[in-house]
């Protein structure tokens, strides 16, 4: 379907979105979004009829690499072999094993519902345990980008010298080894220093074709080749033989960007506006075969135009974080892994995703290895190996988008660097991907599209055709009790009981709404509905942590009325409403303090407090801290907050706490002192406003001794004081408690909590550009430092 | 050629009065006995007219008359040209209703709004508990027009639409007033329009009215 292929950008937009202006009262241009809901009512319908109960999947796995002008003189082999290589080495299991634990709660999480990564992007799912017996099969395709081959001046003139490329990729096929037999190469592309290669298995190579490639330069004067991007699209027809019963399978189009970005951490809004230039200049020009028809499509495609986009590059994006600071913090990521986090919240291109300047709607899974730059040898290099006079940045990344299902399902298995492979100033990275195509039998889709087009055209034609009719079941939906962070589901049905297909959406109350409140979704929002059928609308209640900042405000009762519009009918109203369940997390501090008794019975109850009387600690966090106290030794302390936890252990130990039952008993389950440590974790971090006020921070910083410190808790506002005086004597006991046994000093441990609890009680404000905040985590870890140690 | 103009008109009243009757029988003719409760909004149109060959067309919002669905009545009677409330004069409480409807008209809605109250179920006499003197004093009071309606019947129910026809504002200067005009974008201008007119002589209609 290669013609058909349409631009990523807008496929992903969401068909809700594309529709006319509406509200209550005010409908839009019904007879356009008819036009919209029923083209991709069609396609979808006649893709499901023309689906075959084959699927075909395909292996990828892609590599980047900087090579620094050298020429391969080392063993390949890690970068290119599949998974299983890595699964018994030390750091490999440990990252799989580890799976970050205030992911949910991380900065550039916050703003987006997760509702939608849990119901709309299928692809946002967490990395497979990478384990010998789902080890991935060799991949079917290697995508491997290489830049810095050449970093002679003369290559910026010539740049037809193919002698380097031969090299890598006789490289690349004996590091392939014993499988070397197995592959040949499909396509490569070269634009100076950069280079592709595409190999692929002997056997495949007959179902890729329309291969295309395309190049750009972004360098010197904005065009010269030595930065820029080199793109190669694929497209890929599975063999009739083995996609049943499809006779005509559709193509899926695959589109690889190499690029190389402009160096120099300063330089970060000329790498923004390299990636938009790029993305314009990037383009496919069809070639006009000889003796072709004049009628031939003949058009130049995007790269978006495509159903898989993947970038691979050497972005060069750096960390807005001091030297000392950076390399302060990785080294602690050996016993802290999560470390990791809080220096990826100063990462120029996360933050560039985040607000849109670069990559958006790009994803890219979590990082869980370290810098894959600037590495030295010798007297130039620190510690962990980097270069002392460049500061350590993720600078080789990987990024995709892919089309929504289900035309393509795409799932990331692997993102790793190669620190064995240390011929380069840079590491390689590589990951493996998993491509699930559902087996599309062509001509059948394009008899199934023309059908249906003729089954439903011309509906709008009310005069001619009456008027559009629907039932609702029922008008009133009630959810019943309704948790924080718990979704909950329901229908609502809808009959066409009328002759005619219509068309339905939900519209907001008022211009510019939303349809239905943060806390509700509702799937689908839009949608055409044939003659005498009925549809089941999901309607799922989902609280996340930013909406439970505003519901924890309110009243138990939460309720809404959505607006079910028929286009060029009428519109009907449906109650939805539910109880919602008070929670003490995404409270805030001074509501906490003054209840007078567990959050769930008490919250309308708000005790009123005189002013001179300090405000007591919540007795949540008093629950959590008493608990530990009480119950933790051992072995379990060392690595009390540094363990992963279960969330439904959490849920459990925070439903305690917010109807103010009894805790569960240690003897229940031995993981639950990780489970209490976790759930206090969560707790503070979910708090409305961090704990120390950040106007402070600044002084927190310059604070030089502990006296200093203390005095400043004269200055914390009075719900601050107590539950930060409670909660550092807390962590200097932890930090005390060590067994012999234990596996660090009193003195690293207390380092690996002030660096697990600062970014969490003197919290970064959020939505805030970290590079023009820039309030040193390592500053913040040392006041707390001066409490706990 | 006969002028033709479009206004948006809104149905409002307490649940179970026959709005939605009185819109089925001034658009096609027709009654049911036994209707649903309106759960939302329908839209309808019909055109009324006049003696002079001036054609009115009525954009109608019927609205859902329950309590629980009060807080969107304002999405549908913004930007109305004319409102209909309808009482039920066999439900003395039914006017009462209409009263808290037409309070909050004149304090919500676009002050040069046509407000016409109408006793619904006119057949029903026998078991009158509104009087014909009570309503038509009251709407002299507020200045509204009045009338009495069988929707079953169909007695009346022309009457009301036609004297609001006549009532509007015809000569009125354009204006954004009903931006819910059916297929238009939102914000578009017809209500009120002269459509036949040519746009060059609206100006100066508009300065005659100073």
């Amino acid at each position: 379907m290669a013609s058909e292929t349409v631009d990523l950008r807008v496929a992903r937009q969401p068909l809700h979105s594309r529709l006319s202006p509406a509200s209550a009262g005010l409908p839009g241009d019904d007879i356009a979004d008819i036009e919209i809901i029923r083209e991709d009512w069609i396609r979808k319908e006649a893709l499901k009829r023309s689906t075959t109960k084959a699927t075909k999947s395909l292996n990828i796995r892609i590599g980047s690499f900087n090579v620094n002008g050298k020429t391969p003189s080392q063993d390949l082999s890690p970068w290119l072999r599949s998974l299983s290589i890595h699964t018994h080495s030390k750091t490999g299991a440990q990252m799989t094993e580890w799976i970050s634990p205030l992911k949910p709660v991380s900065p550039f999480n916050i703003s987006t519902n997760p509702i939608d990564d849990k119901y709309t992007l299928q692809h946002e799912q967490p990395l497979l345990p990478i384990t010998s017996s789902c080890s991935p099969s060799d991949p079917d395709l290697l995508v491997l980008g290489f830049q810095e081959l050449d970093l002679s001046t003369e290559a910026l003139l010539y740049t037809t010298n193919t002698l380097k490329e031969d090299s890598w990729v006789a490289a690349v096929f004996a590091g392939l080894g014993e499988k070397a037999v197995l592959y040949e190469k499909l396509a490569s592309k070269q634009l100076v220093g950069m280079l592709m290669v595409i190999i692929v298995k002997k056997s495949l190579f007959p179902n890729f074709d329309h291969i295309m490639f395309c190049s750009a330069g972004a360098g010197i004067m904005g065009f010269m080749g030595n930065k820029g991007a080199t793109a190669i699209r694929v497209s890929f027809t599975p063999s009739t033989d083995d996609s049943a019963d499809a006779k005509t399978p559709h193509c899926t189009v695959l589109t690889f960007v190499n690029a190389h970005l402009a160096a120099f951490e300063e330089m970060v809004e000329r790498r923004n506006n390299d990636f938009q230039e790029l993305s314009k200049r990037l383009v496919f020009e069809a070639p006009t075969p000889m003796g072709a028809n004049s009628d031939t499509s003949n058009e130049s495609s995007s790269i978006y135009k495509s159903d898989a986009l993947f970038w691979f590059v050497n972005l060069n994006y750096r960390l807005d974080l001091s030297d000392v600071d950076t390399r302060n913090l990785l080294a602690l990521h050996s016993d802290e892994p999560p470390i990791l986090w809080t220096l990826l919240k100063y990462d120029q291109l996360k933050q560039a995703i985040h607000f849109r300047k670069a990559f958006a709607d790009f994803h890219e899974h979590d990082i869980t290895h370290l810098p894959s730059y600037r590495f030295a040898s010798g007297a130039l290099k620190d510690d962990l190996g980097y270069d002392k006079k460049r500061k350590p940045a993720w600078t080789d990344r990987i990024l995709y988008m892919h089309s929504p299902s289900p035309s393509i399902g795409v799932h990331q298995l692997s993102y790793v660097s190669h620190p064995e492979i240390t011929m380069s100033d840079h590491r390689p990275i590589s990951s493996d991907f998993k491509i699930q195509l559902p087996v599309i039998d062509q001509d059948d889709y394009l008899r199934n599209a023309d059908k249906l087009s003729h089954e439903l055209w011309g509906f709008e034609d009310v005069e001619a055709r009456g008027s559009p009719r629907i039932k609702l079941k029922s008008n009133s939906i009630e959810f019943g009790k309704i948790f924080y962070q718990q979704s909950c589901q329901t229908t609502l049905e809808v009959d066409n009981i009328g002759d005619t297909p219509c068309v339905i959406r939900f519209v907001p109350a008022d211009i510019g709404g939303s349809i239905c409140p943060d806390w509700l979704r509702i799937e689908p929002p839009a949608t055409l509905l044939p003659a005498h059928m009925s549809i089941a609308i999901t309607l799922t209640a989902f609280v996340s942590t930013a909406c439970a900042r505003l519901l924890n405000q309110g009243p138990r009762r939460i309720e809404c009325m959505l607006i079910l519009h028929t286009a060029l009918g009428k519109d009907h109203f449906v109650v939805v409403g539910g109880e919602y369940q008070h929670t003490c997390f995404a409270n805030s501090l001074a509501t906490l303090t003054r209840l007078t008794g567990p959050v769930r019975t008490s919250y309308a109850t708000l005790k009123e407090r005189k002013e001179e009387q300090s405000a007591s600690v919540p007795r949540e966090a008093m629950r959590l801290i008493n608990w530990l106290m009480e119950h933790v030794s051992g072995e379990d302390i060392d690595c009390l907050f540094n363990r992963p936890a279960d969330e439904n252990t959490v849920a459990r130990i925070r439903e305690c706490l917010d109807t103010g039952d009894e805790l569960p008993s240690p003897q229940d389950n031995q993981h639950l002192p990780h489970g209490f440590a976790r759930t206090l974790l969560q707790f503070l971090d979910t708090l409305a406003e961090p704990i120390v006020p950040p106007t402070l921070y600044s002084r927190c910083l310059a604070a030089t001794d502990r006296n200093e410190a203390f005095e400043l808790l004269d200055d914390f506002p009075s719900e601050s004081v107590n539950i930060w005086v409670s909660l550092t004597a807390f962590l200097h006991y932890v930090v005390q408690s060590s067994p012999s046994s234990a596996s660090h000093s009193p003195s690293r441990r207390a380092e690996i909590l002030a660096a697990i609890f600062a970014p969490i009680l003197l919290g970064d404000p959020k939505n805030v550009d970290l590079q023009s905040y820039g309030i040193s985590p390592v500053g913040k870890a040392n006041f707390l430092l001066k409490f706990i140690q | 050629m006969s002028k033709q103009f479009q206004f948006k008109l809104v149905l409002l009243g307490e649940s179970a009065v026959g709005k939605s009757s009185l819109v089925l029988r001034f658009v096609k003719d027709q009654f049911d006995d036994y209707r649903e409760s309106t759960i939302g909004a329908a839209f309808l149109t019909q055109t009324v007219t006049l003696e002079d060959q001036t054609m009115v067309k009525f954009e109608i919002w019927d609205t859902a008359g329950q309590e629980r669905y009060k807080s969107l009545a304002p999405m549908y009677y913004r930007n109305a040209n004319c409102a209909v409330v309808v009482y039920d004069i066999t439900q003395s409480a039914s006017l009462e209703k209409a009263r808290t409807w037409i309070r909050e008209l004149q304090r919500q809605a676009d002050p040069s709004i046509v407000i016409a109250l109408c006793g619904n179920k006119a057949d029903l006499s026998a078991r009158r508990q509104v009087t014909q003197e009570e309503a038509k004093k009251y709407a002299e009071e507020e200045g509204l027009m009045w009338g009495e309606t069988s929707a079953k019947s169909g007695e009346g129910v022309s009457d009301i639409f036609t004297a609001i026809a006549k009532k509007l504002p015809l000569t009125a200067a354009p204006s954004q007033r009903a931006g819910g005009t059916r297929g238009a974008a939102p914000g578009a201008a017809r209500a009120g329009v002269d459509l036949n007119k040519q746009p060059s002589t609206q100006g100066s209609n508009e300065a005659c009215n100073c």
